[in-house]
Parts: structure tokens; C-alpha cells; sequence
């Protein structure tokens, strides 16, 4: 407590100013010098060789010093004006839908968290279009040894060699399901596919309706086939006409047989629905490209009892053929079945060439996987499509 | 000759085709564009010429022998006489001179008119350019800017809200009200002027909820094929069954919290078998298409062009 007295005291005196300690101010702080910022080095744009055109391949080095954030890619076209292309943490990027031989000019900014750095421009390159497209080749390598192991076979056929083909259950109900018909004095109702005539499916009914129609003929069974779309429409129609003309029963051949209903989905479905329920044939045929309506007319037509023999190739609407059909063509067999019911040694050839072209896959699978697992290797870039 | 031309025809451009996919040039994929869009499409509309005379010849048959259910064919030509009629008097949006008069709804407002659309499909357009619709025969209602309203959350009760507290609001300001502006009813919005009918209204307001109609039923018929197809008859039936009935079950999110590894198991069972099964269909596709077309490219396969030599 005396102490602080004291002390209070000592500070109520006026004490003297002591003369002011002139004191060197403190220096300023030196800026650090802006870090170097390094841009991205050896950029090479370069045309992607043996493609359709418009693609150009840019690649570049990293810096020699730092870690980029990202690198920014730019483009300059005939304009001269730079433009961002992509950003990416990549060192490559292929820039597509380019115009074919028009010159761009490329350079690429690192992006650092301080800044950024620019590269030099590349030298103006062009996209070209080419005679050979490369990546197509084992496609191209795929078609000659089928197309050769399908010449193959129907030389074979045509010396006369006996080919054994396997029984296919579907196509063999054909003739007594038409048989049926007769008997019931019922007609055949065949329905080639919901798609266009380039769908491959379609042209394998039409060959199809081509058989069945010869059946018809020669069973004096009505056939009716209404058609979804109107080119096939015309093709089916000649179809069925050449065939009757052929049979020699041109007389025979109702215009009215083969028409063309709507090109609406869901519309045909009903209308075939219709057909089936209206006119009750005794034979239902549904071959062909089908979507969605598969299980709407299929179902319709186990309703009526009517055999019915499917066939597609797409595989989503297998199932349900498979469980509302009595045989159903699983992808391939439908593409078999004019050769099947036409007994054609020539067409019965290509079958044989169909099941060995599945065996030189199956041993091509074979092989790949086994360099892949034991190696390490991507074998199937090899025959991969680019 | 009659079978050799079409054959010769059919055999160059399926050569042109395949050359097509591996040739790179510019040129020939211009080339092939042309034959595959523009050429086939001048086909299809001679061939749609034909399918029409294919179906008033089908139907007029029909009634003429009195076939079964032949009242029907009277539907479908109806029904084509007077979608034709409305394609060609009114267009496809109804921009052509056809008048009809009909009741709407009033869903868009633009630059001071409102607008009576009965499409959805009309709306959407009206909102990506509404100027395009600044056509004074489709405004039932003429309004100052100031009532422009957002028409994307327009509706008919709305407007006559809106229109309603923009009215109150200019007797309060003591402004004069326009004389087109009063509060209307719906009904007297719709059908206060004339518009058209047109194609697209037909299609969205039949076509559309037909279609939609039977694409319901394959629900239903789903359930009974799936019924056929899950009954275990014998030892497949039965695989299918359970692993029809893991895949189903591994799609509800409570089954898959509550079973540990039923996702994976699902997931397994379509990855794996299925996937494999799927492959091995599509790889013998693949090479029945390939074969199909070398057999009508060669001319070996001629049942297309019909029976006989």
C-alpha cells in the first residue's frame, strides 16, 4: 500500500524531459520478387491421321518449374482472335468439329494459384479428311474373313457338299402352323417389324414373308400383312404378288392381302390388335424389328389361341416373345430362316458360315482373355474400333 | 431384266455404303448423307402416296363387302378426310387460313396482348420466341405494356386476378382504365374470339392420349406375361423365377438396406449371366446382319425381290 503511495507520489513530480533518442526507422520490408511463373513447353497440334476430318490432336510438355492448377487451352481460326477451348488438368486434348483445312493456332496458359503464364503460339495447322479411315480396320479385318468363310461354304454347297444344319424348332413349326390354318380354314396373319426398310431385321422378315407366302400358295391359305411402314409396305406387297405369280396363282393374289395401316407405334399395335381379334387367324407371325407394342400385339395373339411364331433381333423385346409366343427366333435365327425354309444349298451355306464365324469369335474371346489375364496386357485393343 | 435392275441398283449402293464406312473423305460421306437422307426420303413420299391408296383401297373394300366390323372402316376414313382436310386448311400450327372456332385456355401474355393457345406444344413455342406470335387474330385481349406478365406461371385464374388488382390499382391512382380491361371469367377469356385449329393440336389432343393408352396396357399385360413366364414348371423356370425375384427385389431401396449384398447380388446377376447371355445374342445378330446383307448384296438371297427366278 506504501509503496503505491509513494509511487503516486514519484509520478505527481514534474519530471524533466529527457532529450529524444533519435531512433533509424525501420526499413521497409522488401517485396519479394513475383515468382516465376513457367508456361507450359513444346506444344505440337497436330492432325489426327487417318479419320473423317475436323480433329486435331494438341499436346504440350509441363513446365520446367511448378505444379499448374489446370491448363487453359485456346484456339485462334481464321479470325486470328483466341478463344478457350477446354480447361483440363491433362497434358493432351483432341478438339473435334474442326472445319477441314482451315488454319487454327493453339497455345496453352498454366494456371498457377498466383497467376498464370501463357505459351507461345503454335504454327498455324489444318484438319484434313482422309482416304483410309484406320480405325475402321478390324472391322474391315472382321468382314473379309467372314465374307470369305461365307464364299467358302457356298462354293461348298455348290460342289454339293451335304451341310448338316441344326433343327430349328421355331422354323420347323412353319409349315404345320399353316397346316393349322388350312385345316381351320383360318387365315395367317404376319406382321414384318415396326421399323423402316434399312433395319436389317426387316429385310430378313420380307425374305421370311417371301417362304411363308409360297406356304399360303400352296396351301390356299388367306395371308393378311399389314404393314407400319409405307416402303415396306411396297416391298412386301411385290413380295406376295411375285410369289403367287411365281406358284402360278397370280389369280389368287388379293390386292387387299398386304396394306399399309399407320405409321404411328402404338396406332398399328392397336390395329393389329384389331386384326387378330376381328379376324382370329389361326397363325400369327411377328418377325422382324419390334419395340415397345411386342408384348401388346403378342399377347393379343396368345389371347386368341392363335400359334404364334416370333422372331427379332432385339434383345429387349426377346423376353417377352419368348413367354407370349409359342416359338420365338432368337436373334440370329431369324436372320437363318429364309435359308432354313427355302433348303437353298447356296443359302444353307451361309448358315454354316454364320456358326463358324461364331466359333472364330468365340476363339478370338478365348484367346484375348487369356493375354489379358495372364499377361497384364489390353489384348482387345487390338480389335477395338476407334 | 426386271429382277437385274433392281439387283444391279441395290448391289452399288450397298458397295457405296460399305465404302462409305472406311474411306474418311468428306466428299463421299456428303455423297452418302445424300443418298441415305435426301434420296430415301423423296422414296418414302412417293411410297407414303401409295400406302394412302393402299388404305382407302383396304377400307372402301371392306365396307363395300361388308366385312366383319366393316362400320369401322367409316371411322378411318372419316378420320383421314378430316385430318387431311385440317393438315392442308390449317398447317401443322395452325398457320394457315382454315378458321375454326374453339374454346382455350389463356396461358401466355407478350408485348400488351394475351394470347389463347390450346397446346401445350404452342406454349412451348410461344415462350422460346414469343414475337413470333405478335399475330393480332390470336389475342383475345388487348392490353397496355404494363400488364405484361410473366408468362411462364400464367394461367387463366391468374390473369383475371392480375387484371383485377391492375384495375383496382388504376382507380386508385385515379388513371383512366382502358375499355378493354375488365375482369373476365375463364370461360369468357377462352371463347371470347376465334382461332385456329391446326395439325398438332389434333396429334396432341388424340393421337397422343391413344398412344398413351395402349402403351398403359403393357402394364397389364406385363403382369400376365410375367405370371406365365415366373411359374416354375421346371428347373430353368425355376432360375429365372429367383433371379427375377433378386433383380426386383434389389430395386426397392428398403430391401437393399435392410439385406446385406442384395444390391451386389442384383447388380452381379446383370452384370454377369445376363450381360454374357445379351453378348452372345448380339454377337450372332452381328453376324446374321452381316450375313443377310452379303447374301443380298451377292444376288444369292432374291426372296426379297419376291418368289421364283
Amino acid at each position: 500500500m506504501l509503496a503505491v503511495l509513494v509511487g503516486s507520489g514519484a509520478m505527481a513530480q514534474e519530471i524533466p524531459a529527457e532529450p529524444a533518442i533519435e531512433t533509424a526507422p525501420e526499413p521497409e520490408p522488401i517485396p519479394e520478387p513475383p515468382p516465376v511463373l513457367h508456361p507450359p513447353r513444346n506444344i505440337v497440334a497436330q492432325d489426327v491421321p487417318h479419320d473423317n476430318g475436323g480433329v486435331l490432336n494438341i499436346q504440350w510438355e509441363p513446365p520446367i518449374e511448378g505444379v499448374p492448377v489446370r491448363y487453359v487451352l485456346e484456339m485462334a481460326g481464321e479470325d486470328g482472335f483466341f478463344q478457350e477451348v477446354t480447361r483440363t488438368a491433362l497434358t493432351q486434348y483432341t478438339v473435334m468439329q474442326l472445319e477441314n483445312f482451315v488454319p487454327y493456332r493453339f497455345r496453352v496458359a498454366a494456371v498457377y494459384e498466383k497467376g498464370q503464364s501463357m505459351s507461345p503460339e503454335t504454327e498455324p495447322v489444318m484438319a484434313r479428311d482422309h482416304w483410309l479411315k484406320l480405325g475402321e480396320m478390324p472391322v474391315l479385318i472382321a468382314i473379309f474373313v467372314f465374307g470369305s468363310l461365307l464364299l467358302f461354304f457356298i462354293q461348298a454347297a455348290r460342289r454339293g457338299v451335304e451341310l448338316f444344319v441344326r433343327r430349328i424348332s421355331g422354323l420347323t413349326a412353319v409349315e404345320d402352323a399353316i397346316g393349322r390354318a388350312t385345316e381351320m380354314g383360318k387365315p395367317v396373319l404376319y406382321v414384318p417389324g415396326t421399323s423402316t426398310i434399312e433395319d436389317v431385321a426387316t429385310l430378313a422378315s420380307l425374305n421370311i414373308l417371301g417362304e411363308v407366302a409360297r406356304r399360303t400358295v400352296h396351301y390356299d391359305v388367306k395371308i393378311i400383312c399389314p404393314n407400319k411402314d409405307p416402303i415396306v409396305y411396297t416391298i412386301a406387297r411385290e413380295i406376295v404378288k411375285e410369289t403367287y405369280a411365281s406358284e402360278g396363282r397370280p389369280d389368287a393374289f388379293d390386292p387387299d392381302s398386304v396394306f399399309f395401316m399407320v405409321p404411328d407405334q402404338f396406332a398399328f399395335a392397336a390395329g393389329v390388335d384389331g386384326i387378330m381379334v376381328r379376324e382370329q387367324p389361326a397363325t400369327i407371325f411377328l418377325m422382324g424389328m419390334f419395340w415397345a407394342e411386342s408384348l401388346i400385339m403378342a399377347e393379343t395373339g396368345a389371347s386368341t389361341g392363335a400359334i404364334q411364331i416370333a422372331g427379332t433381333d432385339s434383345v429387349a423385346q426377346l423376353p417377352f416373345f419368348i413367354t407370349a409366343c409359342d416359338y420365338t427366333l432368337i436373334g440370329e435365327e431369324l436372320y437363318a430362316a429364309s435359308a432354313y425354309l427355302g433348303r437353298e444349298p447356296m443359302l444353307l451355306g451361309t448358315l454354316k458360315a454364320q456358326d463358324y464365324g461364331k466359333l472364330v469369335f468365340l476363339i478370338i474371346m478365348v484367346v484375348f482373355t487369356l493375354i489379358s489375364v495372364f499377361s497384364g496386357y489390353d489384348a482387345a485393343s487390338l480389335v477395338r474400333v476407334r | 431384266m426386271k429382277r437385274r435392275f433392281p439387283m444391279t441398283i441395290m448391289f452399288l449402293f450397298a458397295i457405296w455404303g460399305g465404302i462409305s464406312v472406311f474411306v474418311g473423305k468428306t466428299k463421299v460421306h456428303d455423297f452418302d448423307n445424300l443418298l441415305r437422307n435426301k434420296l430415301l426420303l423423296i422414296v418414302g413420299a412417293f411410297a407414303i402416296i401409295l400406302g394412302l391408296g393402299s388404305l382407302i383401297f383396304h377400307h372402301t373394300q371392306k365396307i363395300k363387302r361388308k366385312a366383319r366390323f366393316w362400320q369401322y372402316s367409316y371411322v378411318t376414313l372419316i378420320a383421314l378426310a378430316v385430318t387431311t382436310f385440317i393438315g392442308l386448311g390449317g398447317g401443322v400450327r395452325g398457320e394457315r387460313s382454315l378458321p375454326t372456332i374453339f374454346g382455350g385456355t389463356v396461358i401466355g401474355a407478350h408485348d400488351g396482348l394475351v394470347y389463347v393457345f390450346t397446346s401445350q406444344a404452342e406454349k412451348n413455342l410461344f415462350m422460346d420466341e414469343p414475337s413470333r406470335y405478335a399475330d393480332p387474330t390470336k389475342a383475345v385481349l388487348e392490353l397496355p405494356r404494363e400488364f405484361e406478365t410473366d408468362f411462364n406461371r400464367f394461367e387463366a385464374s391468374q390473369l383475371r386476378e392480375e387484371i383485377h388488382l391492375k384495375h383496382t390499382a388504376l382507380q386508385l391512382k385515379g388513371q383512366p382504365i382502358p375499355p378493354m380491361i375488365s375482369p373476365v371469367s375463364n370461360q369468357q377469356v377462352a371463347y371470347k374470339k376465334e382461332f385456329k385449329i391446326s395439325l398438332q393440336q389434333l396429334y396432341e389432343g388424340i393421337l397422343v392420349p391413344c398412344g398413351s393408352t395402349m402403351f398403359a396396357m403393357l402394364a397389364f399385360y406385363m403382369c400376365s406375361a410375367a405370371y406365365r413366364a415366373f411359374r416354375m414348371r421346371n428347373l430353368h423356370a425355376g432360375v429365372l423365377l429367383v433371379a427375377a425375384f433378386i433383380v426386383m427385389l434389389g430395386q426397392i431401396p428398403l430391401a437393399t438396406a435392410f439385406i446385406p449384398g442384395l444390391h451386389e447380388l442384383r447388380q452381379w446377376i446383370l452384370d454377369v449371366p445376363n450381360l454374357a447371355s445379351k453378348r452372345g445374342i448380339m454377337i450372332g445378330v452381328g453376324l446374321g446382319a452381316s450375313a443377310t446383307s452379303f447374301k443380298i448384296i451377292l444376288g444369292i438371297e432374291r426372296a426379297w425381290l419376291g418368289g421364283g427366278e
